[in-house]
């Protein structure tokens, strides 16, 4: 059956007679969803939102639930499963007799109404200015005296039943929505959702505040969606504004702006679609629903017609997806959202009784978004505009002994309109032989997949630590400080023993460390290198082996004291008034960063220049949940700073820096090391979006990969190791001049660790369209054996010769690479299959072209 | 009347009003003290611009109208580009006061502001104050040729950095110049508010009513 019958089936709507201006206006959003194979409380998806509440302005936040509970609904699963449930938000509480009356008795059968728990005054949550709206629960059915009316006089009559009611849920709700909230008239009720095991609540205020106000703590469900708001136009702002917005069975938040809202507004006129509440979301899930429910489009084409495959990303397609998707985008680019935009979609599949987690990124991957993947005793799927986010998520289910790791087994980006993964990724929750799984797809299906490893499971009974590595402690400890010795002693262990073995490895070493400020110094130096280093794990999974260095290191830095004479001297937010100068030159300020605001006057940031102002030169900080800035403000010539960061840090790491030297373990955000000066800059693991924006120099090495458009007008001297590669538009505009005379490059590897340890060639050293655009200085040195580079992803640089001078160049910065990632130059770079290669035969070289003068 | 554009945009780590946001955040995290202005130019929506450039916390909004001009834009956008200040000041100013911020971020126009009476037509329409480009360049002997951002270009020597042109302007003489220029328009302007009455160019601001269109 087409959908022109049900298209047409609108015509009877009223159309509103509102403007199709769009009336409010935002850009900015955070946003975050997860899906698990067991229901999660809400509590879960908290931590998150509070985290990003920087994201939004406090103007608009939202949630939605899918896969519901039966028990705590108070119904049977049977009605669970079958019945809409209709939720109908009540600004004016006066109005709903009336909107009963009207759009709900005659028309449905109800199965059970409640109205939705809530706090008893508002005004108890702090921030609230707004009171939300009293939202009633309905589990509806439609009468099948008046469906089949419906279907009568509207010709529907070949429909499926399930089609039909879907079909009526959705006008009937749209005949509400326009006539008790009318955007430029009084508004007195609204439709908030009505799909099937599905709820969606908002309110003005932040994404966490609705998690408190309607009490969704204790709350389960399957999948959840949270989103933060950042209106900016209109004093007096509506929940019926915030996100998520239901299309019928779908729920969408959104992070970003569309460029053509009326050309998608004039899309939906076309199919006698109306938007009512006059936001770019909006219309974006009402596509989503038409292309999904009505046009019936497997999501691969769903996916496409919301964000088309263009440029070189389609000429790489296989012909037979060019020509589908050729026919997709010839029908659907009107109805393509232009812009910067980021979807995360929760959608109810209810042919496939499929509960999915979708994020759909624009094709010009202009908003961030990070996904992760972790399997344990439960299997959760996470997607959110920062990293940080799904680190808050994972941190509190293992505080509360839900999941074995605060760390993912799998973190990654979406490349937007690529052939490669499509910019989207799906999570999916389905029956399975044992109840629920959970499986983790690309836009064309491919799944991804973890290893067969064991997790964490409980400590176990102690083990008698090896005699050996017992004898060695003492002997790679002081007085000779070899930590990289003990480090490469001890990973065979680590390999080949089970987790028990190593807690006790792990608890010799916290028993060593308190013997005094040398053993101190040998511990913290083996915990980071077995924390930051990539090591075969055996049939452990490396994010349990994290989880338990993560508890390591915290205990070892919990447990120094606040002495002038120690090798270390420790601060917290509670006793921070004792920063002091530095009572040896080479005393270490470790800072426990935990309840230090994320940002402001009073952040770990400024903390961390108060230190600095009082001559600390080496700063150490910990339990770092997505603090800001770090690096900021230290002023010019910090040579001889050094600062190490463990945890989660925030965006702008590092950015501004003059001469000192950072070190994160871990991952960092968006925006690191902009404008860096000077200094050295080491990341043991990913960076975000906009990496080394405009930066003047640094000496930088970045274990992992780095996001969309790092290096984009940088300048200068820059001179960075990727290991990974990068979404695209590296190093666009760089005009770093003659790398051969005090000028900059980058060199890219296109490594990626594997689940063995080793670093494996990715698919792509560099996988999209624009690479190195528009340069007028600096080079590129990519490692690419297999030639896989080619010039069409060029956009005014050339292929260039690899010569001795390009290897005596970066050669140095490649061995002090190996010194701090253990990537060997030998064997792992310059090693192609088996055999040894030149590097001219492993590296190519890609140069700026002379471009003439705009006149 | 207008349309607004969606041009490329320069600065590739902000691209939406969150991301703004954040960079005013490091701004203010590099330096607590520092006074944050946000120059914007004027689209039809320049009204939420600065409501979001507001709540980004940007102290002080700078609107740049249509009929100001970089030496260095393309002749076919120098005058085409944007909202003439005259109507993107009140736009902005009112739209502060209906939000009830107005008195909480600063407002300052430019974009052809030539004169003491164009100073004092920008704060009758409602800025704070006018940042003066093109009229301070002529002070100083610019003859707007427009070929300020070659490297050398500028014949009278504001615009470059070459040791030999840069000769050509005296600091000392170029200050006298500058001086003598809002000497003058002080004066000027207060003529104009003793004529109204008025006993501080603050109490101009916004006075719509003393402006008279000529038919």
């Amino acid at each position: 059956m087409t959908g022109q019958p049900i298209i047409d089936s609108r015509k009877a709507l009223p159309v509103p007679k509102t403007s199709l201006v769009k009336q409010e206006a935002e850009g900015g959003c955070g946003v975050v969803g997860l899906a698990c194979n067991v229901p999660l409380a809400g509590k879960y998806l908290l931590q998150s939102l509070v985290q990003m509440r920087n994201r939004g302005n406090g103007k608009g936040g939202g949630i939605a639930a899918l896969g519901l509970v039966p028990e705590q609904l108070g119904v049977s699963e049977k009605i669970l499963r079958e019945d809409y449930i209709l939720q109908v938000a009540y600004l004016d509480k006066s109005a709903r007799k009336q909107v009963e009356d009207e759009h709900i008795r005659p028309f449905f059968q109800v199965d059970h109404e409640s109205r939705v728990e809530a706090v008893a005054d508002y005004r108890s949550i702090q921030g609230l200015e707004v009171e939300p709206p009293e939202v009633y629960r309905y589990f509806v059915r439609v009468k099948p005296e008046v469906l089949e009316d419906f279907a009568r006089k509207n010709e529907l009559s070949g429909h499926k039943g399930s089609e039909l009611e879907d079909e009526f849920v959705y006008q009937n709700s749209y005949r509400l929505n326009l006539q008790y909230y009318s955007s430029l008239g009084e508004k007195k009720a609204f439709v908030v959702s009505h799909g099937k095991n599905l709820v969606a609540l908002k309110l003005v205020g932040y994404g966490d505040d609705v998690v408190k106000y309607y009490r969704l703590e204790d709350f389960k469900a399957h999948v959840w969606i949270g989103h933060h708001r950042y209106p900016t136009k209109g004093r007096v702002w509506h929940p019926g504004g915030a996100h998520p917005f239901v299309g019928l069975q779908e729920a969408l938040v959104h992070n970003g702006d569309f460029a053509n809202y009326h050309s998608i507004v004039e899309y939906l006129a076309q199919r006698h679609i109306h938007p009512l509440f006059l936001t770019d979301t909006e219309v974006s899930v009402l596509l989503f629903d038409l292309v999904s429910r009505v046009y019936k489009y497997p999501l691969e084409y769903l996916i496409e017609a919301l964000a088309p495959t263009t440029e070189r990303d389609f000429e790489m397609l296989p012909d037979e997806k060019k020509k589908v998707y050729r026919l997709i985008q010839t029908s659907h680019i009107h109805g393509s959202p232009d812009g910067p935009w980021f979807f995360i979609v929760a959608r109810n599949d209810v042919e496939k009784n499929a509960w999915q987690l979708l994020g759909i990124t624009d094709t010009s991957m202009l908003r961030p978004q990070v996904f992760a993947l972790q399997e344990g005793p439960i299997k959760i799927g996470i997607i959110a505009s920062e990293r940080q986010a799904i680190s808050a998520v994972l941190g509190r289910l293992q505080e509360d002994g839900k999941i074995p790791s605060r760390f993912g087994d799998r973190y990654w980006n979406a490349r937007g309109g690529s052939h490669t993964d499509g910019g989207a990724f799906l999570f999916s929750v389905r029956d399975g032989e044992n109840g629920k799984e959970l499986e983790a797809s690309d836009k064309f299906g491919l799944a991804i997949t973890l290893p067969d490893q064991e997790w964490l499971n409980g400590r176990g009974p102690a083990v008698a630590l090896n005699l050996s590595i017992s004898l060695q402690l003492p002997r790679k400890g002081p007085p000779s400080q070899d930590a990289m010795g003990f480090y490469e002693y001890v990973r065979p262990a680590v390999r080949d023993a089970g987790f028990q073995y190593v807690g006790e490895i792990l608890e010799e070493l916290r028993r060593l460390a308190l013997k005094g400020q040398e053993s101190r110094r040998f511990v913290i130096e083996s915990l980071s290198l077995l924390y930051d280093r990539i090591y075969d794990t055996g049939k452990k999974k490396r994010s349990s082996l994290l989880q338990m260095y993560h508890e390591a290191l915290n205990d070892v830095f919990s447990a120094i004291p606040s002495s002038n004479y120690d090798l270390y001297y420790r601060l917290e937010w509670r006793n921070r008034s004792r920063l002091v100068h530095p009572g040896l030159e080479s005393q270490t300020l470790v800072v426990d960063a935990f309840e230090f605001p994320i940002e402001g006057d009073e952040s770990v940031a400024r903390f961390v220049v108060d230190a600095y102002g009082e001559g600390w030169k080496n700063i150490l900080l910990y339990n770092l949940r997505g603090h800001r800035f770090i690096g900021s403000g230290l002023g010019p010539r910090t040579n001889g700073l050094r600062i190490g960061c463990y945890g989660d840090v925030g965006d702008y790491v590092a950015s501004g820096i003059d001469g000192c030297e950072l070190t994160v373990h871990g991952a960092a955000q968006d925006q690191a090391a902009q404008i860096l000066k000077y200094g050295k800059l080491v990341i043991h693991g990913d960076v975000g979006q906009a990496f080394m924006y405009a930066a003047k120099g640094g000496d930088v090495y970045v274990m992992g990969n780095a996001a969309g458009r790092p290096l984009i007008n940088a300048v200068g001297r820059p001179r960075v190791v990727i290991n990974g590669t990068c979404l695209d538009y590296l190093a666009e505009s760089f005009m770093a001049g003659d790398p051969h005379n005090g000028g900059g490059f980058v060199v890219v590897n296109g490594l990626k660790p594997s689940f063995d340890g080793d670093f494996i060639e990715q698919t792509y050293p560099y996988p999209g369209g624009n690479l190195f655009s528009l340069a007028s200085g600096g080079a590129i040195f990519v490692r690419d054996p297999h030639r896989k580079v080619s010039r069409d992803q060029l956009n005014g640089g050339r292929l260039a010769d690899f010569t001795r001078e390009d290897w005596n160049l970066i050669q140095p910065y490649l061995e002090e690479n190996e010194k701090l990632f253990g990537i060997l130059v030998k064997e792992d770079l310059l090693t192609v299959g088996d055999k040894v290669l030149d590097p001219s035969q492993v590296y190519r070289k890609i140069e700026p072209v002379s471009l003439q003068e705009l006149t | 009347m207008f349309t607004s554009l969606y041009s490329p945009f320069p600065f590739h780590s902000v691209y939406s009003v969150e991301d703004h946001k954040k960079h005013v955040d490091w701004i203010k995290t590099v330096n607590p003290r520092a006074v944050v202005s946000v120059k914007v130019s004027t689209p039809t929506d320049v009204d939420m611009v600065a409501i979001g450039s507001y709540y980004a916390g940007a102290n002080i909004i700078h609107i740049d109208g249509g009929y100001g001009g970089t030496g260095a834009a393309p002749e076919i956008a120098k005058k085409n580009i944007a909202m003439p200040v005259e109507y993107a000041i009140p736009k902005v100013h009112e739209y502060l006061v209906s939000e009830g911020v107005r008195d909480r971020i600063t407002l300052m126009a430019s974009g052809g502001i030539r004169t003491a009476d164009d100073v004092a037509k920008a704060i009758a329409l409602g800025a704070d104050g006018c940042v003066i480009g093109t009229a301070e360049a002529v002070a100083v002997g610019c003859t707007h040729c427009g070929n300020c951002e070659r490297g050398r270009g500028c014949q009278v020597g504001i615009t470059t950095t070459d040791p030999e042109l840069s000769e050509f302007i005296d600091p000392a003489w170029g200050e006298t110049r500058i001086v003598n220029l809002f000497n003058a328009w002080s004066k000027r302007l207060r003529m104009i508010l003793v004529e109204f009455g008025l006993e501080s160019i603050r109490e101009l601001r916004g006075r719509k009513d003393l402006l008279v269109r000529y038919k």
